[in-house]
């Protein structure tokens, strides 16, 4: 078994034919382990969400394969990647992440239930998510009800609730004020610090500071790589 | 990890579906009431049909209306056994003799029964100062719980003896007895020639609450009327009250010994168990027509409510790709689609159950006047109500269904961006429509053809009026049908691709044109469903206009023009024998005073021949079986003139004086003669010389003789001439005010006058009603799908008031929409329809063929103005400011 909970190994993924065909990846491995939060940063257009998304099963690449939690998701049906999505990847999304018809505890137990866990436990395991990102007191809470700030806490706790260790978040600070941004990035680091494996896509360096590593993305291509962040908290008085 | 790949297997799902559907209703409240409005209207309709028609007809109605709240009805006859009879048989094939009246039935009936003479009915004339006014009358003990269906009380005082009576209001209005809504005190009604007796009060007939009814005990003095003193008393019928437990089916056997003919009210509500009983059509018979409309009632729903849906579904994608981002199968995503389908199924459902049932009861007074019957609780099919419950809740999931399968079916990171996809299935769609279209239509098109084949042979047989037969049509009826289904699939196939096509060739169409033009192209998912319903609906309408078009083509005016008949048989008027001369003479200064109230008008009288003897008319009969029998007129020329529809020329003249029957039926002429018959005289059939003399095309007056013979030659063949009608014309211009006045006149004196019948006036009625359905769903359709577009365009005309379009682009814009969803909906609705109405008109029995020109313009241009005046008209002109507002 691999070490990585995330693993990408020469992934292409490749949109349309002929004249109208674009090269999204061109060969891009990574690697995440538990633990391990790697941020992505590149231009728009390098790749970087695509990354993100085949890291998820929510696209399947053109060559190449990816790995998660040791499954690989290529020889997985569309019924299998839903169910490894229930079990062991959450996603955040810039903004927009909640069902706008369901409460903050309703949303984050969401996985759960659809996963067949009984209402009751599924709302116990969201509670105790909300908790760990320090919202629960928002449970009953509807999205138009929150902050974005709130929002994207309870984005985070849906992303680990249960047996959930794997973590991709897509620009998650975009749509937040600074001060908003870097406390919702605190809880991240705290999730994988906690063993979450983390990947982080982001185009601001003060948050790609959070990471234990960064990957350089341009035209689909790792063009550089750090291999351990400097601490974020020194990062961020060179910030300011 | 390998529990992650061996069990993909959907579980869950339903629960968080149905708890974001709840929500999502209450959070979209505009789209959820509208989809729920589609399904409750056609539900309210079906619970206020349920109601009316389980309250107003059927059997419970049928056994109320004959015996009450009784257990049964006891017919003593005048015989003291009936060995062979039954429930539903002829109660006059008896043994041994006795007096009806001198049968004490309690007795005969169960320790605790309770038995009252039942209703006995008459004709009486009354005279009103110089009026004659006809009325029923009903002998009837009023009071008596078993007769309270038959008459009750409204207001005043039940009658005390034999010279009291109760009136009925509309019998009261005519005779001017009414004082502030009540029976003024010392009101009296004089019978014709009979006792005058006082009136105590105002009853209502339950079953009957606009008709002229006098209610008057069992023993009143009114039965010393002429034509009540010889009322048939041979057998006397009660209304029987059986004590509890007692059984109908096992008392009529033993009754029948007693010569007592009981009748269990199972007889009228459960008549299938009694073989001598007709138990109605068959359950496919009634619920073939039934399914039928309800079929296509739902299809419109699910088509209307469907675009609202995929609206709806594409606005809420990217929640659904947040399912599917959150482990969500596509079964999961689709059910939560489904899960609003269901919810609002359900709410449309219990709220078209409540809405039609609060119009039952709130329009009680309406339905009472519609029916004149007196409402006392309503009746339900609870079976049927739940059907159509069941039915709107499957509406619901049926018009979810589509965009939940599109939705499904999006991969996660294309509903996540909201991104759709154009699918290889839906760029086939309209070349597979192509080919089933024309698949259906020749289906149909072939079914038509062998209806009209059937129907000519089955006429061309021998004997073709002999009997009640008819064609065999159920094969083509079938083909009709299913090819029909068939031709409105394809049709809905092809519509996709029609719209598209619709789209690029609007390059040179003015603005709000174009752009109308390519957002039905681009958002399809909303445009097909709007234009398939119109298409469906104005399709129903056109092949029912056909239909009517060619029924009115055999119709036949059974009236002349500007003619009002009476009916001057003078036994029809009086009821005493030997007063005929009386009766004549009332009769024909009735018709003259009909016909001094209207302008240009004279009395034309139509003498038949009858025998002498016992005045019996003689009949020109068709040796063939080719066409009806007829009256043989004598020829006097007004009411010959009356008959041709011109004077009658020369050559006719001279034929008639050479004693030549003029037959106006080609069919009753064989070799140059016509036979003659007078039923029932013993006299022997003959034929006599004669000739043919067309009627005006489209007429058959049935109330006009069908042949004429001179004066002289039915002297000579013993005929005498009998005065059966009088024909009162006038001019062209009298109004239906001169008309109503001159009826009224007639009917004052006592006269039975038939109206004047149009059937022309009849069929643009049903032209103009089926128009105006189509019209009517047309404009739903249109304003959902404006209304969709509105919503879901926001963006777009939010763009345009930014590069400074005036607001009222937004106006022509929804009204270029309205036209492109009416229009491309109407002339496919009249493509289908026409071939439809082509094979539909002969399985109505109707051969020939007419153009229903007037169902046509107003569907072609009504239809499609309307809905542009009406989407113009509603939308508000302010271009929305504002690219999100969610």
């Amino acid at each position: 078994m691999t070490e990585y909970a995330i693993e990408l190994r020469d992934v292409t993924r490749v949109h349309g034919t002929g004249e109208t065909q674009v090269s999204a990846l061109a060969g891009v491995s990574i690697g995440v382990r538990p633990g391990q939060l790697v941020a992505v940063m590149g231009a728009s257009g390098s790749g970087k969400s695509t990354l993100l998304q085949l890291a998820g099963g929510l696209d399947l690449p053109s060559g190449g394969s990816v790995h998660v939690e040791g499954v690989r998701l290529g020889e997985q049906t569309r019924a299998g990647l839903a169910a490894l999505r229930r079990r062991s990847i959450g996603y955040v999304f810039q903004d927009l992440n909640l069902i706008p018809a369901l409460t903050a505890a309703e949303n984050v137990a969401l996985p759960r239930e659809l996963d067949g866990v009984k209402v009751a436990r599924a709302r116990e395991e969201a509670l105790t998510a909300l908790r760990e990102v320090g919202v629960e007191d928002l449970a009953n809470r509807f999205p138009d009800q929150m902050s974005g700030g709130q929002q994207q806490r309870v984005a985070i706790a849906r992303a680990l609730v249960g047996p959930r260790r794997v973590l991709l978040a897509d620009e998650p600070t975009g749509a937040l004020d600074s001060y908003t941004g870097e406390a919702v990035l605190k809880v991240i680091r705290a999730r994988c610090d906690a063993g979450a494996a983390g990947l982080l896509v982001t185009h601001e360096a003060r948050h790609a500071a959070w990471a234990d590593q960064i990957v350089f993305l341009s035209d689909g291509r790792i063009v550089d790589e750090t291999g351990v962040a400097p601490a974020a908290d020194t990062l961020l008085e060179g910030a300011s | 990890m390998s529990e992650l790949a061996s069990e993909p297997k959907t579980r869950g799902g339903w629960r968080p579906a149905l708890r974001i559907a709840r929500r999502s209703v209450r959070r979209h409240l505009g789209r959820s009431i509208l989809i729920a409005a589609l399904i409750a209207v056609p539900i309210a309709g079906a619970t206020l049909m349920d109601g009316l028609l389980r309250t107003l007809t059927g059997p419970e109605h049928s056994a109320y209306e004959r015996m009450g709240e009784a257990d049964g009805q006891a017919l003593v006859t005048d015989h003291t056994t009936l060995p062979n009879w039954q429930p539903g048989g002829d109660p006059s094939d008896g043994t041994g003799e006795r007096k009806a009246t001198s049968v004490d039935v309690e007795r005969l009936l169960p320790p605790g029964s309770r038995a009252v003479p039942d209703l006995v009915f008459g004709l009486i004339r009354l005279t009103e100062g110089d009026r004659i006014v006809r009325a029923d009358i009903d002998l009837v003990p009023v009071g008596d719980p078993l007769t309270d269906h038959i008459a009750r009380l409204d207001s005043g005082r039940l009658p005390k003896g034999p010279d009291e009576v109760l009136v009925t209001e509309p019998l009261a209005e005519r005779l001017g007895l009414l004082d502030g809504g009540e029976v003024r005190a010392g009101a009296t009604i004089t019978a014709d020639d009979g006792p005058r007796v006082a009136v105590t009060g105002l009853a209502v007939v339950p079953t009957s609450t606009d008709w002229p009814v006098i209610v008057a005990p069992p023993d009143s003095a009114l039965k010393r009327a002429p034509g009540l003193a010889d009322m048939d008393e041979s057998a006397r019928q009660y209304l029987v009250d059986l004590p509890p437990g007692a059984d109908g089916d096992a008392l009529w056997p033993k009754l029948t010994a007693q010569g007592v003919a009981f009748t269990p009210r199972a007889v009228l509500t459960d008549p299938a168990r009694y073989p001598l009983v007709y138990s109605g059509e068959s359950a496919l018979e009634t619920i073939g027509p039934i399914a039928l409309i309800v079929g296509f009632g739902v299809l419109e729903v699910v088509l209307l409510a469907g675009a609202a849906f995929a609206v709806g579904a594409r606005r809420q994608v990217r929640e659904l790709g947040l399912i599917a981002a959150n482990g969500g199968t596509a079964k999961h995503v689709g059910r939560t689609v489904l899960a609003q389908g269901l919810t609002l199924g359900l709410f449309g459902a219990v709220g078209g159950l409540l809405f039609g049932g609060l119009l039952l009861y709130a329009g009680k007074p309406l339905w009472e006047g519609f029916s004149a019957e007196v409402v006392d609780t309503w009746r339900f099919g609870w079976i049927e109500l739940a059907v159509a419950g069941l039915v709107g809740l499957l509406s619901g999931l049926g018009a979810a269904l589509l965009p939940a399968i599109g939705v499904a079916r999006m991969r996660p990171v294309d509903a996540l961006a909201q991104r759709f996809r154009a699918t290889a299935l839906g760029a086939r769609l309209p070349v597979v429509g192509v080919v089933v279209l024309a698949v259906g239509i020749a289906g149909v098109v072939v079914s038509g053809v062998l209806a009209r084949q059937r129907i000519v042979e089955f006429r061309d047989r021998p004997n073709a009026t002999d009997g009640y037969a008819q064609p065999d049509l159920s094969l083509p009826t079938l083909g009709v049908l299913v090819a029909g289904l068939v031709a409105v699939i394809g049709l809905v196939m092809v519509t996709s691709g029609l719209v598209a096509t619709l789209a690029r060739a609007a390059g040179r169409l003015p603005l709000s044109s174009r752009l109308a033009m390519r957002d039905a192209g681009r958002h399809r998912h909303r445009t097909v469903p709007a234009v398939a319903a119109i298409m469906i609906v104005v399709a129903g309408s056109v092949t029912l206009a056909f239909v009517f078009a060619a029924s009115a083509v055999g119709d036949v005016k059974t009236t002349p023009d500007d003619t009002i008949t009476v009916h001057a048989d003078p036994s029809l008027n009086r009821q005493d024998p030997g007063q005929e001369a009386d009766a004549r003479r009332d009769i024909l200064d009735g018709t003259r005073a009909m016909a001094a109230a209207l302008p240009g008008g004279t009395a034309v009288a139509v003498p038949a021949a009858a025998q002498q003897d016992n005045a019996m008319v003689a009949l020109a009969v068709d040796q063939q079986g080719r066409c009806s029998t007829g009256q043989i007129g004598i020829a006097d020329p007004a009411a010959l003139e009356l008959a041709l529809g011109h004077k009658p020329s020369a050559a006719v003249l001279a034929d008639l004086e050479s004693g030549t029957v003029v037959a106006l039926d080609e069919c009753m002429l064989t070799s140059g003669a016509v036979r003659t018959e007078t039923f029932g005289s013993g006299e022997k059939p003959v034929e006599l010389a004669a000739r043919y003399e067309p009627r005006p095309a489209g007429t058959a007056y049935f109330e006009l003789p069908a042949a004429f013979i001179s004066p002289k030659a039915a002297r000579e063949r013993g005929w005498t001439a009998r005065l059966d009608v009088i024909a009162v014309r006038f001019s062209p211009s009298a109004t239906q005010d001169d008309i109503d006045k001159a009826i009224a006149t007639g009917e004052d004196r006592g006269l039975q006058v038939s109206d004047p019948y149009d059937v022309e006036d009849e069929v643009n009625l049903a032209n103009l009603a089926l128009a105006g359905g189509a019209g009517l769903v047309t404009l739903l359709g249109v304003a959902v799908t404006v209304a969709l577009s509105a919503a879901e365009g926001r963006a777009d005309l939010a763009t345009l008031a930014a590069i400074g379009a005036q607001p009222r682009r937004r106006r022509t814009l929804a009204g270029a929409q309205a036209l492109v969803l009416s229009g491309v909906g109407t002339l496919l609705g009249l493509v289908l329809g026409g071939v439809l109405g082509f094979a539909a008109a002969p399985l109505s029995g109707a051969l020939g063929f007419a153009v229903p020109w007037q169902n046509l313009a107003i569907t072609v241009l009504g239809v499609p103005v309307l809905a542009v005046c009406v989407a113009m008209a509603v939308t508000r002109s302010r271009l929305p400011m504002v690219r999100r507002v969610e």
